[in-house]
């Protein structure tokens, strides 16, 4: 059984982005805790989450949807 | 026992809607079942804890939702240098050791049935017409993103950073509760990832996702962490897990349109050249809950929750 392309390429965008969102975030933090919910630059954690959640979603999407056009296309 | 083969359904059976309303209807109490257990004020399993272990945590705090947090531990799994904080409360055990084994002795009845954090914006969906809907089913590869997910949340502490708190859709559950107990003064402390993870759980990943229950697939570790026990272990034929019988089927869809996890593929077999000649209902182990409302909701009972046979 081989794993698709389309399949790993969701699994390390998922986990990538979640990665990259909270070092972003991390770098943001003054306080150096991208926990709390307190600080204004939380804007940043948050925002840059949301992005990573979207990121893997949209990417996930676009890969499946070239894969379902080239197999149409074949 | 009368056996109907799949080219003698001319027309699609009509699903069983009443046994899949009773079914939903039964997993409606168990949400309550688990505010009780779970949640403030009650907080039962917290309560008991205490009781039993007066100076562990559960015993010095006034418990709620966060006194059986089923984030943090999880991320922890990964951070060794953490593992001395699981001595100050049993409960931390349950995310990450006790229902992953009841998962795999069950499947993960536990976000099935009595997680009340992820069946709320379920429940809340029924509102709203699938029209409006997003359904990820075809859309994007669910089970990678899934795990992925999964596994970023684990990685994110090696780059010094959590999501743990942040995003935490339990904690908004709680200060739902609490606020519907009169305690306002939690859901009126408004941060940005609040806001957003409100948005996220109940609307955009909720409400408004076919199934409701788009944070439970992507965004939660602790329920990832039991699918995937389930998953894996589910080739083991004794362990009971929702199980296809092809004999009768007749690839109505009804199951794959029911599930609210998104977990059932129905192939018709005319459908690909070589295919098999009975229809394939493939049931994704690393996706299903054990909700059962695909069971009850089948009208040729061709799934069933037990061993495989
Ligand atoms: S996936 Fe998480 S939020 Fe959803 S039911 Fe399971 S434990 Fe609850
Ligand atoms: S298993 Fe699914 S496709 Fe087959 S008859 Fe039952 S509901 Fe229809
Ligand atoms: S496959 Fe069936 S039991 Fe599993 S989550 Fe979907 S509807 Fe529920």
């Amino acid at each position: 059984m081989s794993i698709s392309r389309n399949k790993l390429l969701s699994f390390g965008g998922a986990a990538g982005a979640i990665g990259i969102a909270a070092a972003v975030a991390r770098v943001a933090c003054p306080g150096g805790c991208p926990t709390c919910t307190q600080c204004a630059t939380h804007v940043v954690s948050a925002a840059g989450s949301t992005l990573a959640v979207g990121a893997a979603l949209g990417g996930s999407y676009l890969a499946k949807k070239r894969s379902s056009d080239r197999s149409d296309d074949t | 026992m009368i056996v109907v083969h799949p080219s003698d359904a001319s027309t699609p059976p009509a699903p069983r809607a009443e046994a899949l309303r009773r079914n939903r209807f039964t997993r409606f109490g168990f949400f309550f079942l688990g505010l009780a257990i779970f949640y403030a004020p009650f907080a039962l399993l917290g309560r008991l804890v205490g009781w039993i272990f007066p100076a562990s945590m559960p015993g010095t705090w006034v418990p709620d939702v966060h006194t059986n947090c089923m984030r943090m531990p999880v991320g922890w799994l990964a951070q060794p240098w953490m593992w001395g904080w699981m001595g100050n409360n049993p409960l931390y055990f349950t995310p990450i050791i006790l229902l992953p084994i009841a998962a795999v002795a069950a499947g993960p009845l536990f976000c099935g049935w009595l997680c009340p954090a992820g069946s709320f914006p379920e429940f809340l969906g029924r509102i709203v017409p699938d029209r409006f809907k997003w359904d990820f089913k075809g859309m994007v590869e669910i089970t990678s993103v899934r795990y992925g997910f999964l596994v970023g949340f684990l990685i994110v502490p090696f780059v010094a950073a959590s999501v743990c708190c942040s995003f935490c859709n339990f904690t908004w559950m709680q200060n739902t509760v609490s606020a519907l107990f009169g305690n306002v003064a939690p859901w009126l402390y408004i941060s940005t990832t609040g806001v957003l993870t409100i948005v996220i759980w109940i609307f955009l990943l909720g409400m408004f996702t076919k199934g409701g229950r788009g944070w439970c697939l992507f965004l939660c570790p602790a329920g990832s962490l039991m699918s995937l026990a389930s998953g894996v272990t589910s080739r083991f034929k004794w362990l009971p897990r929702v199980r296809h019988d092809a004999t009768s089927c007749a690839s109505c869809s009804n199951c794959e349109d029911v599930c609210p996890v998104r977990a059932i593929d129905v192939s018709k077999p005319h459908e690909s050249p070589g295919a098999a000649p009975m229809p394939q209902v493939k049931v994704n182990q690393l996706l299903c809950n054990v909700c059962l409302d695909c069971v009850r909701g089948c009208p040729r009972g061709c799934l069933r929750y037990g061993r495989a046979q």
